[in-house]
């Protein structure tokens, strides 16, 4: 992967995935627009995971960015 | 009356042993900064590389062999980098004016910038699909006045039409990656499927680096 060569020897990739959820104006009225969301990230995460990068999924209206960094961080642990 | 961008604190990684187990100095060398004298090693040159680091002796001795010059690769000197690439594409700002992921976007890019220059690690941005024209840089720098920058850089930023991806904005920084090799973080959604438009989109040729 392009971006994993760029970084160099040391550094990590890591992709945030900011979703949208219900506050995406076309998902608004469907319902379970968050999850929709996850599902159709899900296909672009798993290609970048594929290529060494890390994933983040922040849906920020379950909780706050810090929360899904720390949540990330702790699974590498 | 002034603005500024919702920026959160991110005290809480300090806890998290695999946020805080590089940042020892021995850990966290880079490339930027001032180099330190110690010589460590000749490697073929890579874009970016400023001229001044060829060993030219060198590469004279192996003409030949091929056309790429040699560069000095001296010892790192500094501490980690962080590098920040925010997708700022009109698609990121759907929802209220209040809530939405070029803001959410913003938020987490103050944050991870916070986090990283109060540990004097050296940080960088670049922000893509910029409305008006080509992305908004922000060269690597570390301390206060780099997070004043790029607090202005983040009030400033306005959502654009998705004519750069990210491998166009790799390109464009990768002068800086292959110098600081920062760790990396992207901001973007990744549910957006949409045709770039423009393979007859020509990529640009100018560069940020002398």
């Amino acid at each position: 992967m392009a971006l994993r060569t760029r970084s160099g020897r040391g550094g990590r990739v890591r992709v945030v995935h900011v979703g949208s959820g219900q506050r995406d104006v076309g998902e608004a009225q469907a319902p379970g627009g968050p999850e929709l969301s996850q599902w159709e990230a899900r296909p672009m995460a798993a290609a970048l995971r594929r290529s060494g990068a890390d994933v983040i999924e922040w849906e920020p209206d379950r909780e706050d960015f810090i929360a899904a960094l720390v949540r990330h961080m702790n699974a590498y642990r | 009356m002034s603005v500024a961008p919702r920026i959160r604190g991110i005290t809480r990684l300090n806890e998290v042993r695999a946020m805080t187990k590089n940042q020892r100095y021995q850990d966290d060398l880079t490339v930027i900064g001032t180099s330190a004298a110690d010589f460590r090693e000749l490697r073929p040159y890579m874009p970016g590389d400023p001229i001044k680091s060829i060993n030219w002796k060198a590469t004279a001795r192996k003409a030949g062999v091929d056309d790429v010059p040699l560069v000095n690769e001296l010892e790192p000197e500094g501490r980690k980098a962080a590098w920040i690439f925010l997708d700022t594409a009109d698609y990121m700002n759907v929802g209220s004016p209040l809530s939405n992921p070029m803001e959410n976007t913003i938020e987490a890019a103050g944050s991870l910038a916070q986090y990283f220059l109060s540990k004097g690690s050296t940080l960088g941005a670049y922000a893509y699909n910029h409305f008006g024209g080509p992305g908004e840089l922000l060269a690597p720098d570390s301390g206060r006045k780099q997070f004043h920058q790029l607090t202005q850089m983040l009030t400033e930023l306005r959502s654009g039409p998705p004519r750069e991806d990210l491998l166009q904005a790799v390109e464009w920084c990768k002068g800086f990656l292959f110098r600081l090799q920062p760790e990396v973080f992207t901001i973007t959604r990744l549910d957006i499927h949409y045709t770039r438009p423009g393979k007859a989109h020509s990529p640009r040729t100018d560069s940020p680096l002398p």
